[in-house]
């Protein structure tokens, strides 16, 4: 279950995803994902920011980083920027090595 | 075997009162019913009696409860800790019930109430008696069992020149048992060496073991090949031990023999393996590749009057390992959740470095683990111990989360050096490549099969995969960054695996892949 929230004051989406991003379950949040930015709540709302709470994850493999970009240029397209929070330093050295980390902020919790 | 029934004069009981009145009163009555009695007024003069005559000497204590000096509880600790087999009544007036919880722990076979009923003492002393000899007989046999396990786990001892080639790693489970390895230098260039393991965990299993072994020795000595060898034992077996219920089809056998025999000749460069029962043998190579041998399995000597023989002869062996084990270890390798061969290494190495593996404490069974170097020079390079070899079916959606759980069990007990970082890259890496081999080299039909397996070389601290699947192959020359395209949906798996390992090395145009990890 994503959870988000809708920060007004400083125009921000945080989508709070509860564990890893895997092969194996990536469908299934990209699916909640796209709900919640599809609605009509969020779409009004103008965000500029979005932020994905990746703190509970301890593994993201290609096809949940190919999610990570796939929300990134939707955001672009939006002209917001893209942030991740990782909590994990297994998880940085991921996005390091795929220089996702050269669009995408990355900022350990 | 001692007889319960034999007359009650042969029996000696204690009976220990300070009260004279309760003395005279019980020697009257044990006396009465035949029993030799012998009465003392004290716990310490019992002691001294037991001291003087030994425990075994008697057959029963009947000792009041509340007695100066020590009191009958006392005494029964003392007289468990010299014959634990010895029955001890104790006799309590009706106001010490609150003592007779606490006797029956410390091991009275019964208590009798103040004043003495006849009957009752009789009655008790009887049973007690029968219980004595029945524990004492039980004590015997477990000493037996246990020196015969000691004397067949010594058995395990190898010469000096085996010792070069064979590693043997065995934890007993049972005093007694079957588990067995032998090692015959059949020529300067030739030895043989045979794993067993006899069913049950008893004398007889210990019996048949330390038979077998004799009868292999002299008939090989003598000339025999190990083919007559197996088929003479598999006839004894049968027919001398065999408990018949009127004819061929409904032999039962009291024992059978699970075994594998590995033949391996250094000038030939021959290996000739053969089954009986015994889980499959593995073979790394000196690259670290993991094959299971494809050794026909026959069934277990014993069984059936038929011996079919299946040697499995493998040409030039490449050098390397062979590494076999009983199947203690794999019912263990299932309990824990590890791959067979990762607990093998864990078991070997650590019995390498003296250290004893936490896990074996959980085996329901022996275990035994036997390593043969069939390298022709023993100075080779530093070994590849397995850790895991599995077969995966074509699949577009594999059931990866489950089989990573096996891969991190696996490389925790086998490699437990492994740096937690150095772990998570291994494990990204392998979900990767896994994948990339089901979905995409086996097309996902589960029809056709990938291969993986794991290795590990301690003294070049690197970690091997390999990785193999019948498809095309695939491109895993991709260098990261060689283009701004990490945006690019696609290939990002590809670019994954060329950062996580050390180096890859690919075969068959990519439909193999070796990935290494240093760490």
């Amino acid at each position: 279950m994503i959870n988000h929230i809708l920060n007004p004051s400083d125009k921000t989406l945080l989508l709070t995803i509860p564990g890893d991003l895997l092969s194996t379950n990536t469908d299934q949040i990209k699916k909640e994902i796209h709900a919640i930015i599809e609605s009509a709540s969020v779409k009004s709302a103008g965000w500029t920011t979005l932020k994905l709470d990746l703190t509970a994850a301890k593994m993201i493999d290609s096809v949940g980083l190919n999610l990570v970009v796939s929300l990134y240029k939707e955001a672009k397209k939006n002209n917001a920027k893209t942030t991740a929070v990782i909590s994990n330093p297994n998880i940085q050295r991921t996005f390091l090595f795929t220089r996702l980390d050269t669009h995408i902020q990355v900022v350990m919790a | 075997m001692t007889d319960t029934n034999a007359s009650a004069t042969d029996k000696v009981i204690l009976a220990v009162d300070d009260e004279a009145v309760s003395r005279t009163l019980l020697a009257y009555f044990l006396n009465k019913a035949g029993y030799h009695t012998v009465t003392l007024d004290s716990a310490e003069a019992a002691r001294k009696y037991i001291a003087q005559h030994g425990p075994t000497a008697v057959h029963c204590v009947v000792t009041d409860y509340r007695m100066p000096g020590e009191t009958g509880l006392e005494l029964l600790i003392w007289l468990k800790q010299q014959d634990r087999a010895l029955s001890v009544i104790m006799i309590t007036a009706t106001t010490e019930r609150d003592f007779v919880a606490e006797t029956l722990r410390g091991g009275a076979v019964d208590f009798l109430d103040k004043p003495i009923a006849e009957a009752a003492l009789i009655q008790s002393v009887k049973r007690a008696i029968e219980l004595t000899i029945r524990d004492r007989e039980m004590a015997e046999a477990e000493r037996a069992i246990s020196q015969v396990g000691q004397t067949q786990h010594q058995l395990f001892g190898l010469s000096a020149e085996a010792a070069k080639r064979v590693e043997v790693c065995f934890h007993p489970r049972h005093q007694g048992g079957g588990d067995f390895i032998n090692y015959f230098q059949l020529s300067p260039t030739s030895f043989l060496v045979l794993t067993a393991d006899v069913s049950g965990h008893d004398l007889h299993a210990a019996f048949v073991s330390a038979y077998f072994q004799g009868l292999v020795r002299g008939m090989l000595e003598s000339g025999q090949a190990l083919e007559t060898v197996l088929t003479k034992f598999n006839s004894f077996l049968i027919d001398e031990w065999g408990i018949r219920q009127g004819n061929d089809d409904h032999t039962t056998t009291q024992a059978s023999v699970c075994l594998c025999t590995a033949l391996v000749d250094l000038a030939a460069t021959s290996l000739t393996l053969m089954n009986h029962g015994f889980p499959q043998p593995w073979h790394v190579s000196p690259e670290g590749r993991i094959v299971q041998c494809a050794t026909v399995n026959s069934h277990p000597l014993g069984w059936f009057n038929e011996l079919t023989l299946h040697p499995f002869q493998q040409s030039n062996p490449t050098g390397g390992r062979l590494i076999m084990w009983t199947d203690g270890l794999e019912d263990l390798a299932e309990a824990l959740g590890v791959s067979r061969l990762a607990l093998a290494t864990a078991l070997q190495l650590a019995q390498a470095s003296g250290h004893k593996t936490p896990q074996i404490a959980q085996a329901k069974d022996d275990v035994l683990v036997v390593s043969i170097q069939i390298t022709p020079n023993l100075l080779t390079a530093p070994q590849w111990f397995p850790v895991l070899h599995e077969i995966y079916p074509g699949s577009k959606t594999p059931p990866i989360d489950q089989w990573q759980t096996l891969w991190e069990n696996s490389l925790s007990l086998a490699v437990p050096t492994l740096p937690e970082s150095r772990r998570f890259d291994v494990i990204l890496a392998l979900r990767e490549t896994v994948i990339n081999a089901l979905a995409h080299g086996c097309a996902g039909n589960p029809e056709l099969k990938a291969s993986l397996t794991i290795s590990v070389n301690l003294v070049q601290r690197t970690l091997r995969i390999i990785i193999s699947d019948p498809g095309p192959g695939h491109d895993f020359t991709r260098k990261p960054h060689e283009a701004d395209d990490e945006l690019a949906d696609m290939h990002r798996g590809l670019s994954l695996i060329n950062r996580l390992a050390t180096q890859i090395t690919s075969n068959r145009n990519g439909a193999e892949v070796i990935l290494d990890f240093r760490y």
